[in-house]
């Protein structure tokens, strides 16, 4: 049993990392972006071709079976991920926040550019299953019974520093506070003289710096395929709205929570529905509280 | 009460705004050809119907809507093709009529988010912000959706003065305000003007608004129609009928 | 000569089934502005609802197999799919529009896995088959029985297009326009825009459901695989391409974009060998997603843009 919480933990970071990605984008770009998903696995490819091109291997420190080659990596693709996000900003959703397009357009667009990353991955590193290592999870014991896998661990605790950066980062930031600003209210941003061009592109890289983290540690603990964005989109969706899409700490424990159900589905034989598990749990919420565990009542605008 | 300030045209000349044309979309300009000056230390008032191109002018002038033809020119640089952000650097503010705070945030967070832009001397404007509206500093912690109408206003007022403004455009202050309120924000405008600032406002409230500026400007259809002192507006018998005739203006929406 | 005349008959039977799709979501993205991500998943659900309601009983199923005729199939899946499309709506058409783009993509991933898991009504991945065609017992020749249901598919489609355009002139459709293009002011007239979106969004998924059971009814076998996300980013590539908020731009770019898409099938089997067929798959589905792309930044309008309804 508290092996399915450990896994549902590991994977709920991972939703919840991705989930910060994509509620930065609906609070500040205002659209839902079905093309988070895929960054994720861009994130992952990134990482993973630099590990071919090191050629060392993962590394490892002490029981952890990872070490500075895959940080280094993810250093690498972190810096990628955003270089490619804001490349596609640039000649997309720039050109339609020009246009003062309608939300419904960006997020077709999103959903059309979802596709377009997903099979330029296949057509690129091919449709086949990719692994970043020969990494077979061993549990070793902690006090007296209680055992843990140490990767487990150390992606728990990166999680819980990527958030502790992001808290302050929002917090203490000038930048954080303007695109706390932008979020809440785009027109009085721009008339306090934030400049809201350049909060869009931190937004971006944020984001994306946080999905080829989360990306890579997904691609650790199990592996790479085209497919994997796609698998994740749901869950990352789910999250945001169980949490509440207005405040970003809500995607968190929205990951959180949809990774533990999961993990507790997989447990009752029930892996197959795993999808739907997430978007059930987030239709109960939309029901219930459409507004989240930890959001207030959005003003339309 | 006739503003102190009568020779207006002994003032600089700060802004010049030459057969501007702007609006939300290219094909539909809402303002039309409209030229006018203001000058430093006066405050202008800017009437009007509902749908004259009233707000959208004060909107182009700080980049909120596309300028698409004609320009703008502050303190002798164009500014109408630059970014908003640009030119409230350089010292230009706006007070938008509606949802014009952080409605989540707390009162000093939104004044700090007013000095975002130019930091310096922070502490010392803060304290004069607290001078000119005290109630301020009473509900600083407050998050300001919390705040009644007239305190929001000032909110309003207080964050765009934190930016420390030589010019500050502000669209109908007076607006869904009690009578009581709406003297006390013409006052506070005024007091605002003598501490050195310019004042663009866009007022309904005709009357009130003439009787504390130095000019005003009437625009119908999005073109200017008349520019004139204050008192003259106040006193000319056509204008008394179209704006003052039914006592205090009724909004149509 | 014959060989040509069959593929082109087969050609637009295959049409039908995305030009009824393409209208389907032309009432709801198209005049009412509402982003529907699960088309697959409607189109599912009334393939599988005809397919269940009209196919043979078969050994390893504890549900279906009724026999039923055809058209009570059709309108079934209509039914069920309309359904469907009202629980989704329920739920989220009085929140943000995201909030139904994420909604319709669940709804779709979700009735795959459904369709994939419950075996015992949906025979997973194996699918259901042997389903009847109409007029297949009749004629012995599939060229005949593909004319009668070429015939059949021009039928259906002129019924929606001339119901569509009936309703799209109407004082109702002329509620959903406003509704697209500001729900605040159409609110004000006091028009309850959630029922009217609810209704479009109905209208909507029962044509949707109504394609997918007349493609079941075509190709006599399906299964999960028939009904991915990439049929959802096709519909919406041939509804922008031939004009969103025009009913014949609908028709039209189902046409073009299928043609094109089948076109370069044929190209990709004859040039590409078959060590590179996922690659030059994967090419495809690019291009179809660039397509969709560049039209929304360079060309949303299409090439039969909306006709520009005089406002009441």
């Amino acid at each position: 049993m508290i092996q399915y919480v450990v896994d549902g933990l590991v994977n709920g970071s991972i939703i919840a990392l991705g989930a910060v990605g994509l509620s930065i984008t609906y609070n500040v770009l205002r659209f839902a972006n079905f093309a988070q998903g895929e960054i994720l696995a861009i994130g992952a490819y990134m990482s993973m071709a630099l590990i071919v091109l090191m050629g060392v291997g993962i590394g490892s420190i002490g029981p952890v079976s990872f070490g500075w080659p895959l940080l280094v990596s993810i250093a690498f693709s972190i810096v990628l991920t955003s270089v490619t996000v804001l490349l596609v900003d640039w000649m997309l959703f720039r050109v339609l926040r020009r246009r003062s397009a309608s939300r419904i357009t960006f997020i077709i667009a999103a959903f059309g550019l979802s596709l377009i990353f997903r099979n330029i991955i296949t057509l690129v590193a091919g449709a086949d299953q990719m692994f970043l290592s020969f990494y077979i999870p061993k549990a070793i014991p902690v006090i007296g019974n209680f055992k843990v896998v140490p990767d487990d661990v150390v992606v728990l605790i990166i999680t819980a520093i990527c958030v502790v950066v992001l808290h302050s980062f929002l917090t203490s930031t000038t930048v954080g506070k303007k695109m706390r600003a932008v979020a809440e209210n785009p027109v009085l941003a721009m008339v306090n003289g934030i400049n809201v061009k350049s909060v869009i592109r931190w937004s971006w890289v944020i984001g994306a710096s946080l999905s080829a983290i989360a990306g890579t540690l997904h691609a650790h603990v199990t592996q790479l395929d085209p497919e994997m964005g796609f698998e994740l989109i749901l869950p990352m969706f789910a999250a945001l709205i169980v949490g509440g899409v207005t405040n970003v700490y809500g995607a968190v424990l929205g990951g959180f929570l949809i990774g533990l159900t999961e993990a507790f589905a997989v447990s009752m034989d029930l892996s197959a529905y795993r999808g739907a598990i997430a978007f059930l749990i987030m239709i109960v919420v939309l029901i219930l509280r459409p507004q989240g565990i930890l959001g207030e009542k959005e003003r339309d605008d | 009460m006739v503003s102190s300030f009568s020779n207006v045209n002994s003032g600089r000349e700060m802004l010049k705004v030459s057969n501007l044309v702007a609006g939300y979309r290219r094909d539909l300009p809402i303002v039309i050809d409209v030229s006018m000056e203001v000058y430093e230390g006066e405050i202008l008032t800017l009437l009007g119907p509902n749908g004259a191109g009233k707000s959208t002018l004060i909107k182009g002038i700080c980049g909120l809507v596309e300028v698409i033809s004609g320009n703008v020119v502050f303190q002798g640089v164009e500014i109408s093709n630059l970014e908003t952000y640009e030119i409230i650097e350089r010292r230009v503010a706006y007070v938008p009529q509606t949802q014009n705070v952080f409605a989540k945030l707390s009162v000093s967070h939104n004044l700090d988010l007013g000095a975002i832009s130019n930091v310096k001397a922070y502490e010392e404007r803060l304290e004069k912000v607290f001078m000119l509206f005290p109630d301020l500093w009473k509900f600083k912690d407050t998050s300001a959706g919390k705040l009644s109408g007239g305190q929001r206003q000032m909110l309003a007022l207080g964050r765009a003065l934190m930016a420390d403004p030589i010019l500050l455009l502000i669209d109908e202050p007076s607006a869904g305000l009690a009578p009581i309120l709406r003297n006390q924000v013409f006052q506070q405008v005024v007091e605002i003007r003598e501490s050195g600032v310019t004042v663009i406002m866009v007022e309904q409230n005709a009357r009130a608004a003439l009787s504390v500026s130095d000019r005003g400007i009437i625009l119908a259809n999005g073109r200017l129609r008349r520019v004139q002192n204050s008192k003259e507006l106040l006193e000319d018998p056509e204008i008394a009928e179209i704006y003052f005739g039914a006592g205090p203006t009724v909004r149509a929406s | 000569m014959i060989d040509i005349l069959s593929f082109l008959i087969f050609f637009f039977i295959v049409c039908s089934f995305y030009i009824i799709s393409s209208l389907g979501l032309n009432i709801q993205y198209g005049f009412t502005g509402m982003f529907n991500v699960g088309i697959a998943g409607f189109f599912a659900v009334g393939a599988y609802t005809s397919a269940i309601l009209t196919g043979p009983n078969y050994a390893d199923t504890i549900f279906g197999g009724f026999g039923l005729p055809i058209i009570l199939g059709w309108v079934c899946a209509i039914i069920v799919s309309g359904i469907a499309g009202l629980l989704v709506g329920l739920i989220t058409l009085k929140l943000r529009e995201d909030f139904l783009a994420i909604s319709t993509f669940g709804i779709a991933i979700s009735l795959q896995l459904v369709a994939l898991n419950v075996e015992s009504v949906t025979r997973g991945p194996n699918g259901l088959y042997a389903l009847p065609k109409p007029f297949a017992h009749i004629f012995d020749s599939p060229f005949v029985s593909n004319v009668c249901y070429l015939i059949i598919c021009i039928v259906v489609i002129t019924m929606i297009y001339y119901a569509l355009e009936r309703a799209v002139r109407s004082p109702w459709g002329r509620v959903l326009r406003s509704i697209r293009e500001d729900e605040v002011a159409a609110e004000a007239l006091g028009k309850n825009v959630f029922m009217y979106r609810l209704q479009a969004f109905i209208l909507g998924c029962g044509i949707m459901g109504l394609a997918g059971a007349m493609y079941a009814n075509f190709v006599r076998f399906i299964s999960p695989q028939d009904f991915l996300p990439i049929f959802t980013i096709q519909v919406y590539v041939m509804l922008i391409v031939g004009g969103k908020g025009n009913n014949l731009g609908a028709i039209v770019g189902a046409i073009v974009i299928w043609a094109l898409w089948s076109a370069s099938d044929s190209l990709i089997n004859f040039i590409v060998t078959p060590d590179f067929q996922t690659q030059a798959a994967a090419l495809r589905i690019i291009i179809v997603g660039m397509v969709l792309v560049l039209m929304l930044v360079f060309k949303p309008s299409g090439i039969l843009p909306e006709k520009k309804h005089v406002s009441g």
